[in-house]
């Protein structure tokens, strides 16, 4: 019986297939045989289509019949049934890609990319596991505030690569924009000042194209977290292919593109503000209308690469995230407030006695 | 009887020398022919000017005169030049001449002696100053003739301690030298630590939501099709800055070398 699911296995040895970063091709475990994407692609075409045709509702219910779960519970949960070992794998109605807990295959759900749900591109993950492990030692680098023992005692918990979906906009901002600007010189004439004030209309007009706006369509993703992340390089991003994702972790969106439509219109409408703004020069101003309209273009659908890594210490557990292209780490480190006093009065004490030596033993004030 | 002789002579010396007065001070170190004195007031500074004059071995004069121009001299350091040769001053001195016409005023400290390193041009530029604008300006003509005595004296005695008054010198220089210095050294330093320790506890935290697009602008994106600026109208203010004239105070003097010693004068 067909599967919901398809293992990515090596046609060679049967073994697990990964995505490696570094060949940017995929990479038998056992065996450690290298396929293309499209070597693959074309291998498991079939078994895809097959796994798409397997009815989603089957899915659903086997969950509920597996767990018993209510209604309401296994209505956001799928049960599939991994074709290596045979193993229920129970997933979020929106896992797209995963590994087999028992035979840690990497699974895809095929049905996640079907149709309106393919997205359109990918960048593929560029760093490592051990590089972006290695990353966030080196983001705890050079933090003078931070405590010394979360750097000595916290141990990563977890790391996940994950493809994060985002929409990607693209848009046209026409503006209008009016401002009261004031030009202002001086003189002297015998004992008198004379300020002389020009007062000016400032009118301008015009349009600022975007691409590829990005806002990411999950909603388990912290916003802070994806928008502080980027920028990611889009001449790396190619047309989407499911042999990427063996490997890692991903999940089809869950905001949907009109839900996110408004974080990437208010990005493009303050970035059309201010660029309409900085045409206006030389003179002091003072807006009078900002008006500008969004006219939506193309929206794509795309997966990008997270590493995102867990740490926990003092029994709290702090989430780091590392652009899987560009190495970028983002994350909230916790700040030692000791140590902020100590460093507060140090610096305080240390310049103070170099100004006392200067001034009133060298200077002899 | 020679002895006797002898002893005569001896007692009848002795007895001149009790008999002979002592020869009291007769300089006139102050002469004023403008009558802004009083005789009583005149009499007063001629004993200060005597007092600090002996002490410290130098001559410190005031004239108070009409206008140089009568006497033949384009300006008044000539005529305080001439005064200093043609009454008999002492080589080392130091003259405030006045002149009443015009309301100048010249200090004239002679290059012989110790009035040369006292009284150099800050000594002298910081004492027309005090003079001017607490006393002259305001006709208080004997208070100014007893400061510039109290002065002298004071600045004399710098001089004499090998620290005359100049700019590294002055009490009150060093005291606000002193005052700022202590106030950055105190507060400055708390500044720059709080301002570099919120600079490291910013660096903790690096989410954040987006608020911009500026890295996905297209190229060529930006497209302006209309620009105007237009003019509406001009304003003008007129603020009057009031200067410092001579006779409201601070007539500063400049300072100026002579031929037998150096020179600050201005108007009052």
């Amino acid at each position: 019986m067909p599967s919901a699911i398809t293992n990515y296995q090596c046609p060679a040895c049967g073994g697990p297939l990964h995505f490696d970063a570094e060949l940017q091709k995929l990479k038998c475990d056992y065996c450690g045989s290298v396929y293309t994407n499209e070597e693959i692609s074309a291998y498991y075409k079939e078994k895809n289509e097959e796994a798409i045709d397997v009815n989603t509702a089957e899915a659903q219910a086997d969950a509920a019949q597996v767990l018993q779960w209510t209604e309401e519970e296994a209505r956001h949960m799928r049960a599939y049934s991994c074709p290596s070992c045979g193993a229920q794998l129970i997933c979020d109605e929106n896992t797209a890609a995963t590994r087999c807990p028992y035979c840690d295959n990497p699974t895809i759900v095929p049905a996640q990319f079907d149709g309106a749900l393919k997205p359109d591109y990918i960048i593929p993950f560029q760093l490592k596991k051990e590089q972006a492990v290695q990353k966030l030692r080196e983001f705890y680098g050079g933090k003078p505030l931070l405590p010394s023992a979360f750097t000595r005692d916290n141990h990563i918990e977890e790391i996940k690569g994950i493809y994060v979906p985002f929409w990607l906009y693209d848009g046209t901002a026409r503006a209008q924009m009016s401002y009261r600007g004031t030009r202002t010189h001086s003189h002297h004439a015998g004992d008198d000042l004379i300020t002389v004030t020009e007062h000016y209309q400032l009118n301008r007009e015009g349009s600022v194209r975007f691409n590829y706006v990005p806002a990411d369509a999950s909603s388990k993703m912290p916003d802070e977290f994806m928008d502080a992340i980027e920028p990611f390089k889009y001449d790396q991003m190619v047309p989407f292919e499911m042999s990427y994702l063996p490997g890692y972790l991903a999940d089809k969106y869950d905001v949907s593109k009109e839900e996110d439509e408004q974080r990437a219109d208010t990005r493009m409408k303050n970035t059309t503000i201010k660029a309409i703004r900085a045409t206006v020069s030389g003179y002091s101003i003072v807006p009078e209308r900002e008006q500008v309209h969004i006219r939506p273009d193309k929206v794509h659908y795309a997966f990008f690469p997270i590493w995102m890594l867990t740490t926990k210490w003092n029994d709290k557990i702090y989430m780091f995230a590392m652009n899987g292209q560009t190495g970028k780490m983002v994350g909230d480190l916790p700040i030692d407030n000791g140590k902020f006093i100590r460093y507060l009065l140090l610096i305080t004490l240390g310049i103070m006695a170099v100004l006392f030596l200067l001034f009133f033993v060298i200077l002899g004030y | 009887m020679k002895r006797l002789f002898t002893w005569l002579i001896s007692l009848f010396a002795f007895c001149s020398i009790l008999l002979v007065p002592i020869q009291a001070d007769n300089t006139e170190y102050v002469i004023d022919e403008w009558g802004v004195l009083s005789e009583q007031e005149v009499s007063q500074l001629n004993a200060l000017a005597a007092s600090y004059s002996q002490a410290h071995d130098t001559g410190l004069y005031i004239r108070v005169y009409d206008d140089y121009y009568l006497h033949g001299y384009s300006t008044i350091e000539a005529y305080a030049e001439s005064i200093y040769l043609n009454e008999m001053l002492d080589d080392d001195c130091l003259l405030l001449l006045i002149t009443m016409h015009d309301r100048s005023f010249d200090l004239f400290a002679s290059y012989d002696g110790k009035c040369h390193e006292a009284f150099g041009s800050y000594a002298r530029e910081k004492m027309a100053d005090i003079l001017v604008d607490d006393y002259l300006t305001n006709g208080n003509f004997y208070g100014a003739f007893v400061k510039y005595l109290d002065l002298a004296d004071e600045y004399l005695i710098m001089a004499e301690n090998g620290t005359p008054m100049n700019h590294e010198n002055d009490p009150s220089v060093k005291a606000n030298r002193r005052g700022l210095a202590s106030a950055v050294t105190f507060t400055v330093p708390e500044i720059i630590a709080l301002f570099a320790c919120l600079g490291m506890r910013s660096r903790m935290k690096t989410t954040g939501i987006s608020t911009e697009a500026r890295d996905y602008i297209a190229d060529g994106g930006i497209h302006l099709t209309r620009s105007q600026d237009i003019f509406l109208h001009r304003t003008q203010t007129r603020t009057h800055i009031p200067r410092n004239t001579g006779g409201g105070g601070g007539g500063h003097g400049h300072s100026s070398s002579g031929s037998f010693g150096s020179h600050t004068s201005g108007h009052f």
